[in-house]
């Protein structure tokens, strides 16, 4: 695998070229779902909270997954850059899962009377955060770089082991306690014309994700090889 | 004389910071080397890096002519490794010290007794070791190189913390230990009257 | 002349070694047990003494209690052999270092299991559970402190020197599985239903966890000698 410098360098040639790109895509496929999708027959206009809740929650998801795959490669092979991506995804991924229980919350207050809901769907989306929080607080509190980026790897790891049993238990928690009317997991059936703008604003936040971490992982290799000559070179 | 131990070209690095460079020594079996260097001149990490807890190491470390990796299993049999913490339970009595050591020690009850009344804390046996002194602590520490007989001894600073009459009973248990063909690798702040080869490391080795 | 030291004589060593010291201090199975107990009498002075209303709960809270009393007891358990060097000796075995780890981790159970399921029969009696789901308790509370004891070593050898707290932000979140399926268990007990289902899932957990978390926890450790 490359190099800091030349991955460095790959960031800072490509990130302007997909910063601008990422945000007119995100920009149109919120118009698109915000203005031009129809109107749900059922919920109104409320629905439309959907283009951003549930891509938030799949990159919520994902980026867990992601920093999983990017731990293992660090924990193995020993790639530095992979513990730096590991670091760079962590916050990012728990700001997404944070957007998607915000905005689960704000859909349930016109949809269903509340704003929190012991649903099953809620309740391992609201564990995923705290996964992230553990990760967050482990690479704040370990000084030396490398060390946290590979503590946070074995926890990303061990995590994402778990994740399918706290989901699974959940589910199971939930049918054991019937006591709860509400549900989110009926969504509203959807046209291809309320599905297809969904997808876009899946991909859309895919691309914010990605230009965020890039940029992070900027800024982690420039916090880490401050004292280098490449980098006072490259800011001379 | 065959050689127990040798290193080529060892270097040893901490974050990209080289502590130990190119170093070259060979220990012969039943012989002695004392690796001498101030606070912070890599003794310890010397010894760690012959034992693998050392990731950044280069150069090539053979144990009996061959890589001591290929042969790691054997080699850590056949090692007794004493590091700065002794690894002694402070809510144990002296006995039981001996008895669970760090590392299994196998052998009769009998030979702990004996080792214990070599280094003098033979009437000290069922007391808590929280109550014992350093040097006293440090004993025990000595007992254990007793109990059982190894090839190569590896202990960091031996000296330390001990009276004249401690440094004599070091000096004898490693002459008894050398004519039974076990050798050693000790480190210290300065040189001891111990028969060995010198390894300088630090400021003073360039 | 060489002494040859097997994985038996280690995993004995170690045992022998722990359970021996734990005995010496009685603060290693007391501890656990009268925080079990100091927090399950803080719900009926903050819930009011109901008997139906306590003993509706009482699953919950002896679960609850038996979690954070559990992980409290194991967080600690590598700091002494750290500060003393008793770890470094397990890196120079020459034995897989993963099953020096798991044995530690069995002992320490074996040590704080036992008194934290009396601490649950007391609890069970001061909260007015009815008798019929004690059997249920016990099976998942059995099951259950073993993985939350591997668990908690992990997060103990992630917060290696640092505060406690930290681990248990990092465990917590990883215990609900075995949190829910334990109560799940008792919840059962209570309705007469079948209960089986969710005791076999927890020892699936603990299967899985025994290897996978003794390596994991292997590697957390490896990472304070570098």
């Amino acid at each position: 695998m490359g190099s800091s410098p030349s991955i460095f360098r790959f960031i800072s040639t490509i990130f302007p070229w997909l910063f601008f790109f990422s945000i007119l895509f995100l920009m149109g496929s919120l118009f698109w779902g915000l203005f031009l999708a129809p109107t749900d027959y059922k919920q109104g206009d409320a629905y439309r909270i959907i283009f951003i809740h549930v891509p938030s929650a799949i990159l919520g998801q994902s980026g867990y997954i992601f920093m999983a795959v990017f731990g293992f490669i660090c924990l193995v092979w020993r790639v530095k850059v992979a513990g730096m991506i590991v670091r760079s995804i962590a916050p990012v991924g728990a700001s997404f899962t944070l957007l998607a229980l915000v905005s689960g919350s704000i859909w349930g207050k016109p949809t269903w009377g509340t704003w929190w809901v012991w649903d099953a769907r809620l309740t391992s989306t609201l564990i995923l955060f705290f996964l992230y929080i553990a990760i967050i607080s482990l690479f704040s509190v370990i000084e030396s770089k490398q060390k946290a980026d590979r503590a946070g790897s074995i926890l990303a790891l061990v995590g994402v082991a778990i994740i399918p049993i706290i989901k699974k238990s959940v589910d199971w928690w939930q049918t054991l306690h019937q006591s709860s009317t509400f549900s989110l997991s009926s969504s509203p059936s959807m046209t291809a014309d309320m599905y297809l703008p969904l997808l876009s604003c899946v991909l859309a936040f895919y691309l914010i994700f990605l230009v965020i971490v890039l940029s992070r992982m900027k800024l982690e290799i420039v916090q880490r090889e401050r004292s280098t000559n490449w980098v006072k070179d490259f800011y001379s | 004389m065959s050689e127990l131990l040798k290193t080529k070209n060892l270097t040893c690095k901490r974050s990209e910071k080289i502590i130990i460079n190119n170093l070259n020594f060979a220990i012969p079996q039943g012989k002695n080397v004392e690796v001498i260097g101030s606070n912070g001149s890599g003794k310890t990490t010397l010894l760690r890096a012959l034992l693998g807890l050392v990731p950044e190491t280069e150069g090539e470390i053979l144990w009996h002519g061959k890589n001591i990796k290929q042969v790691e299993n054997n080699f850590y049999k056949s090692c007794f490794y004493q590091g700065h913490k002794l690894g002694i339970k402070k809510s144990l009595t002296v006995l039981e010290n001996l008895k669970h050591p760090n590392f299994p020690l196998i052998s009769k009850k009998e030979k702990l007794y004996s080792a214990a009344k070599k280094v003098g804390i033979s009437d000290l046996m069922h007391r808590v070791s929280s109550n014992l002194s350093v040097g006293q602590i440090k004993r025990i520490a000595l007992a254990r190189l007793l109990i059982c007989d190894f090839d190569l001894y590896l202990i960091d600073e031996p000296f330390t913390a001990l009276d004249n009459e401690g440094t004599d009973l070091i000096q004898s248990i490693i002459a008894e230990l050398n004519n039974r063909g076990s050798s050693f690798l000790v480190t210290g702040h300065r040189e001891s009257e111990l028969i060995s080869d010198k390894i300088y490391l630090g400021d003073t080795d360039e | 002349m060489n002494n040859r030291s097997n994985l038996t004589q280690w995993m004995l060593l170690i045992l022998k070694k722990d359970l021996l010291l734990s005995y010496r201090r009685a603060a290693t199975y007391m501890t656990p047990l009268i925080f079990f107990l100091i927090v399950v009498t803080l719900f009926p002075l903050a819930l009011g003494p109901d008997k139906s209303l306590l003993s509706t709960l009482s699953p919950a809270i002896i679960w609850v209690t038996a979690l954070l009393a559990s992980l409290l007891a194991v967080e600690s358990i590598f700091q002494e052999d750290y500060r003393d060097g008793t770890l470094d000796y397990f890196f120079i075995s020459g034995e897989p270092i993963f099953i020096l780890i798991f044995i530690k981790v069995l002992g320490h159970w074996m040590v704080t299991g036992v008194p934290l399921l009396i601490a649950a029969l007391l609890s069970s009696l001061i909260l007015f559970m009815s008798k019929d789901i004690i059997i249920s308790l016990f099976i998942s509370l059995f099951l259950g402190s073993f993985s939350l004891s591997l668990l908690g070593a992990l997060g103990g050898a992630l917060s290696l020197g640092r505060s406690a707290i930290l681990s248990a932000i990092i465990v917590l979140p990883l215990s609900v599985p075995i949190l829910l399926l334990g109560s799940a268990t008792v919840f059962s007990a209570i309705n007469y239903s079948d209960y089986s289902v969710y005791l076999f899932y927890m020892g699936a957990i603990l299967s899985l966890a025994i290897p996978g978390l003794s390596l994991a926890t292997v590697e957390a450790i490896k990472l304070n000698y570098e």
